[in-house]
């Protein structure tokens, strides 16, 4: 063979510098946004814009409208945050594993390039935000304008895109922490349902958890977010409208039935009577009320006593006893109104209110309290996310050498 | 439910999982798997009396099949699924949400285990060499198969466990290779690997010295562990050894000295959405000492494509690339740093004769330079006569990868007494896998050969075609 030249070979000169960590980011961005142009990451952005739509179509007669809509609505645009920020990132590293293990031996830094991926995710986040605010906005959905509408920015529009990015940006990079430990894009994408649904089972905003799972709600991103949106929209001051709907919607309704003697009389031994059998039912008549009654003027025996009291138990007996009720037990009695002729005795207006104002009580969750701090507090916990999975998706792809073949 | 029937069902849901007071019917058939079992164990050449124990049965059988790590996680399946199944057992309330827990872990639990159990019937089908459709009845009637397997004359299978533990296996040379200040001194005492609790040796006692401007083959069947041993060489995979590249310890330098190795993998892993040009300027980026400007890098881009004839499609995606294109990228990139080391993984695959023949003189000339190139290949005789020196790995009866031959061309052919080296490496596959079953015969030979020459004050292994 030919000549050797061990010269050329022998000892280099060891100790030199390589490139740095923050050189090595500009190569690894410069290659996502060559990515995001060739192998056409680029679709996510209209994608983003079509299921923002989609969402809109649904919820822009609710959302800031009553408590249900404001709930549903801030669910929707929750989903639509996690959705947008799983799959911008779920198969980012795991489709170039080898690739990366390669440039690893070659001197790439992991926290270099997971740098890139953060800085990129970031970028790709904003804009499919921005592009879903844009499109809520077009669809009009009633989200309020102008200056001063904000809870924390001066505009609510700002506020919505700020918890709708938080979402989707810890979402990302859960999915990139995910990415990092996959082996496969496989892999990856039959993890990803699992996640996705742990996500909207236990955000806790929608499905009501049993007990023991309700602790499990703190450790979703959709719980954070949820509650970051439905304070937003006003939750507790707006209306529940639901129940006052069903009842004005069964308006028609016919209530009431045809009863025996007999079964009214069996009714007198249920249980809730029962309860109720030493409630007093007429109070003690006085001379005095007779008096009253009949217009007489009262006198000195005005307060001496008619009647004892008469309580639920013995109405009750005298009903069980009566000759006439025992001798008529087959006899039937209707009684039958409609939903409507009932409101109408009440007073619609009156229910109307009494329902609402009852029901939103009820409703009331301080969770979701429009407040600077309430917001803040669940922003602050969409950033905890953000950093925990970034650091976490750095540490294990750290761990890419001990891959086994 | 009595103490006594608690007991019952602990026991047989334990060795046979079976609920003997709702299950009885099933306690015939799980009686009579074990018998056919027995059978199996007793051909397979393992300890029969190992059927009856839960967990090592399953281990064992991972044994016979061949398919060890499995058998273990097999064998820990089935204990985890006894568990849960005597923790239904105290469950009083079957809508409560413990009962709920327990029945989604069984049912994960029985699928990981129906998953592991048919790959290792899968491999016992082949040690018996029977039809893969054999598995439909392990898998539904578990009880036939194992009697007829276990107790008929014409079921036997083609290598027993036993067989496994040969004096080649545990015979070692006990000699190293000399340290030299130039060229690659490589004394790997073992390489292991921990699969499922155990540890698994994949190479052991390789020992030689590869002189710089040589170029080396690599041959071995597959899995003798022929990846294995060029991570460990280029201390990507840290082994139990002392590696040395031109007088500098790989293993305590290997942060300074992995710029001086260049490792092309089998695969073209680089990525389609860059051009040709931006791969080079960004491997170049990584590669060299940042002392070099951006017009020196740009510079020894420029000439690299030019070596390895890239020049015209440097503006072309890797996408759009041929196959013999980016494998000359994918050497091109590691080329850049001019390493002393340079691997490569099967770089002809996928290449045809003619090309195959090109890119092996291309390596040849570099070799020239002053470097050292180890290759992989599949089809190595058609470029034999480029190469200086051939590395033999070969499975041991205990499918450790092992040393059976390191030395110039002309002198392996004579140790194996072959003509090629395609009939080499069919020499020390395993007669399942169509070769001849001699790997612990060379093995044991060249063994015996490098503690000779260490016994004569020689090079205490043989070294490469120049040396010798």
């Amino acid at each position: 063979m030919s000549e050797v030249n061990t010269a050329e070979t022998a000892k280099k000169v060891r100790k030199v510098h390589h490139t740095g960590r923050t050189s090595q980011v500009w190569i690894y961005l410069g290659k996502q946004f060559r990515f995001f142009i060739n192998e056409n990451d680029w679709k996510v952005l209209p994608m983003a814009a079509v299921i923002a739509g989609l969402v809109a179509m649904v919820i822009r007669k609710k959302f800031f409208v009553n408590m249900e809509g404001s709930l549903i609505g801030a669910f929707a645009l929750t989903c639509v945050a996690i959705w947008n920020g799983c799959f911008n990132s779920i198969q980012s590293v795991c489709r170039e594993r080898a690739i990366i293990k390669r440039e690893h031996r070659s001197g790439m830094h992991i926290s270099a390039y997971m740098g890139a991926h953060m800085i990129y995710q970031f970028l790709l986040c904003a804009a499919q935000t921005a592009l879903t605010m844009f499109v809520l906005r077009q669809l009009s959905v009633p989200i309020p304008r102008g200056y001063g509408s904000g809870i924390i920015t001066p505009w609510m529009i700002c506020d919505l895109g700020i918890s709708m990015f938080l979402i989707s940006y810890a979402s990302d990079m859960m999915s990139l922490f995910l990415s990092s430990i996959s082996r496969t894009t496989t892999g990856a994408m039959t993890l990803m349902p699992f996640i996705l649904i742990f996500q909207l089972v236990f955000s806790g905003g929608i499905i009501p958890l049993p007990e023991w799972s309700r602790p499990l709600s703190n450790f979703t991103i959709s719980n954070y977010g949820i509650r970051a949106l439905a304070s937003q929209s006003g939750y507790n001051e707006l209306p529940m409208t639901s129940v006052w709907n069903s009842v004005s919607g069964m308006k028609n309704s016919t209530i009431g039935r045809d009863f025996t003697v007999a079964e009214l009389m069996e009714k007198l031994d249920s249980p809730a009577i029962e309860k109720f059998k030493d409630r007093v039912v007429l109070g003690t008549i006085t001379v005095g009320d007779a008096q009253e009654v009949l217009g007489v003027e009262k006198d000195e025996h005005s307060e001496e006593t008619l009647t004892n009291p008469i309580t639920v138990g013995q109405v009750v007996e005298l009903l069980k006893n009566s000759k006439y009720l025992n001798e008529h037990k087959d006899k039937t009695i209707s009684l039958k109104t409609t939903v409507g002729d009932v409101l109408d005795i009440l007073g619609e207006e009156n229910v109307k209110n009494f329902v609402q104002q009852k029901t939103a009580e009820a409703a009331h969750k301080d969770e979701y309290e429009s407040s600077m701090q309430n917001i803040a507090r669940n922003w602050l916990m969409l950033g905890v996310f953000i950093a925990v999975f970034a650091a976490l998706a750095t540490l294990m792809l750290e761990l890419i050498d001990k891959d086994k073949r | 439910m009595s103490v006594l029937m608690v007991l019952l069902n602990v026991l047989s849901l334990f060795f046979l999982n079976v609920r003997v007071d709702e299950q009885w019917s099933y306690l015939v058939p799980s009686l009579l798997t074990l018998v056919g079992l027995w059978g199996v164990f007793r051909k397979c050449g393992l300890n029969p009396w190992h059927v009856l124990i839960p967990y090592v049965r399953d281990v064992r059988l991972g044994e016979a099949a061949g398919m060890e790590k499995e058998g273990r996680i097999l064998g820990f399946l089935s204990v985890l699924l006894s568990f849960t199944n005597v923790l239904g057992l105290f469950i009083t309330n079957p809508d409560g949400s413990e009962s709920a827990f327990v029945t989604i872990a069984t049912i994960f639990i029985f699928l990981l285990q129906f998953v592991y159990q048919a790959r290792v019937i899968l491999a016992l089908i082949e040690v018996f060499n029977r039809k893969k459709a054999w598995i439909i009845l392990w898998m539904l009637a578990e009880w036939i198969a194992a009697m007829i397997w276990g107790w008929f004359k014409e079921y036997q299978p083609l290598w027993k466990a036993s067989e496994m533990k040969s004096s080649a296996a545990n015979f070692f040379s006990g000699t190293k290779a000399e340290v030299m200040d130039q060229g690659l001194t490589v004394n790997l005492e073992e390489r292991t690997a921990r699969e499922f609790f155990k540890t698994k040796y994949l190479l052991r006692d390789i020992h030689m010295y590869i002189q710089p401007g040589h170029m080396v083959l690599l041959l071995g069947g597959s899995g003798a562990g022929k990846t294995t041993y060029l991570n460990a060489v280029n201390g990507y995979e840290k082994a139990k050894a002392e590696v040395v590249l031109n007088g500098h310890n790989m293993y305590k330098e290997y942060k300074d000295m992995m710029y001086d190795i260049g490792f092309v993998p089998q695969q073209d892993l680089m990525r389609g959405s860059d051009s040709v040009y931006r791969t080079l300027m960004d491997a170049a980026t990584l590669r060299l000492p940042s002392e070099f400007t951006r017009a020196e890098r740009e510079a020894r881009v420029e000439e690299v494509m030019e070596i390895f004839g890239l020049t015209p499609v440097k503006d072309n995606l890797v996408v759009k690339l041929s196959g013999g294109q980016r494998k000359r990228l994918s050497i091109a990139m590691e080329f850049l740093s001019n390493p002393s080391l340079f691997i490569l993984d099967e770089p002809d695959s996928g290449l045809d004769g003619v090309m195959a023949r090109e890119l092996f003189l291309q390596l040849r000339q570099i070799a020239d330079q002053g470097k050292i190139i180890i290759v992989i290949t599949h089809t190595p005789d058609r470029v034999i006569d480029l190469f200086d020196d051939v590395i033999v790995l070969a499975k041991d009866s205990n499918r450790t990868g092992r040393l059976a031959w390191f030395g110039p061309i002309d002198e392996a052919k004579a140790f194996f007494g072959k003509d090629s080296m395609e009939e080499i490496v069919k020499s020390v596959n395993r007669e399942e896998e169509g070769g001849e079953g001699r790997a612990d015969e060379f093995i044991m030979k060249y063994a015996e050969i490098a503690a000779a020459n260490a016994g004569n004050g020689k090079n205490s292994v043989p070294a490469g075609s120049a040396a010798i």
